[in-house]
């Protein structure tokens, strides 16, 4: 589901994926509002998160995750990749 | 085993003739595919290895050549050159340059009288159709390279805004930045800089040209005055 980026950049702070995603304190996002896609990469606002992703081979994989937007600068984001 | 056909005898000169009587235009037809090629191998070279740093995916040729960073790099390109002679076209039909080759004589300004345009009863036995014609057809044939240069450059230009936008906004997510809507594209730094950096190229070249043919020579080129022509003479050709 993340980006290889993302999951090396997760795992090289925080250890594996599967005891540091859920420490991550992600908000849990349940409607998707919005989805923007250039390319082979998408932004989806959810109704309590905003998400940016990448398509790889295999499909689409999380880049950035748990994104505030900040004015006229990038997100903020909880989860990214380096 | 069959007998090979024997090639009909007036072929190959025929075929060399046609190659010689449009030479110009196939050498720059191949420039074009070569410099084409050259573009989209260096560009997903270039797109490839931003791609690897930022550990996202890479794109194959054919994934390049339909993606909008490549149709935004070609537009970019293309809308400019239309632009150019569209605008060569247009001023060249009212402003002079004494000692140009690339200007009319200055008792020359302007749309010319039906006789020296050959139009209308003037029209010689080899005129195209529409040169005969009165009217709208008369009229419209009368601009059609203007006219489609102008579409050409629109559209062209056009492609790069769209492609543009699609470029500018997959590189702002790569970044986890919002992405532009179509009106903050319209005043975005990117879509201005690219055209104003190819546009500012296309209007040197011309100007360069209109200067530099006055006092400088090409032997055998229509784009030249002769050698020996006085650098006052205007609107002669070599």
């Amino acid at each position: 589901m993340l980006a290889p980026g993302t999951l090396s950049e997760l795992q090289n702070t925080f250890g594996t994926c599967r005891h540091s995603l859920p420490q991550q304190d992600l908000p849990v996002a349940t409607k998707v509002r919005d989805v923007d896609v250039y390319g082979k990469n998408a932004i989806v606002h959810l109704d309590r998160d905003v998400v940016f992703l990448a398509r790889f081979e295999d499909g689409w994989r999380i880049t950035a995750a748990g994104c505030t937007p900040r004015q006229n600068r990038p997100f903020t984001c909880t989860l990214k990749g380096q | 085993m069959t007998a090979q056909a024997e090639p009909r005898p007036n072929d190959r000169p025929q075929f060399r003739q046609w190659l010689r009587d449009h030479s110009l235009s196939l050498a720059f037809t191949a420039l074009l595919m070569g410099a084409l090629a050259g573009q989209a191998i260096t560009g997903l070279a270039g797109y490839n290895e931003r791609a690897r740093d930022a550990q996202l995916p890479a794109l194959s040729m054919l994934q390049y050549l339909t993606s909008s960073q490549f149709a935004v790099d070609v537009a970019e390109n293309w809308q400019s050159e239309y632009l150019q002679f569209l605008l060569y076209i247009l001023l060249t039909v009212w402003l002079i340059q004494v000692g140009s080759p690339e200007s009319k004589k200055p008792d020359e300004r302007g749309r010319e009288a039906g006789k020296d345009q050959q139009i209308g009863s003037y029209a010689t036995a080899g005129s195209p159709d529409l040169a005969r014609a009165r009217g709208w057809r008369l009229t419209l044939y009368s601009h059609s390279l203007g006219l489609v240069m102008g579409l050409v450059f629109l559209a062209s230009w056009s492609a790069q805004f769209v492609a543009g936008r699609s470029a500018y906004n997959s590189e702002q997510i790569q970044d986890l930045q919002a992405p532009l809507t179509w009106t903050q594209y319209l005043q975005a730094p990117d879509f201005w800089n690219r055209t104003f950096q190819n546009w500012q190229s296309e209007f040197l070249a011309v100007a360069t040209m209109v200067v530099f043919s006055i006092y400088l020579r090409e032997r055998g080129s229509p784009e030249s005055k002769p050698v020996g022509a006085p650098h006052e003479s205007t609107g002669v050709e070599g």
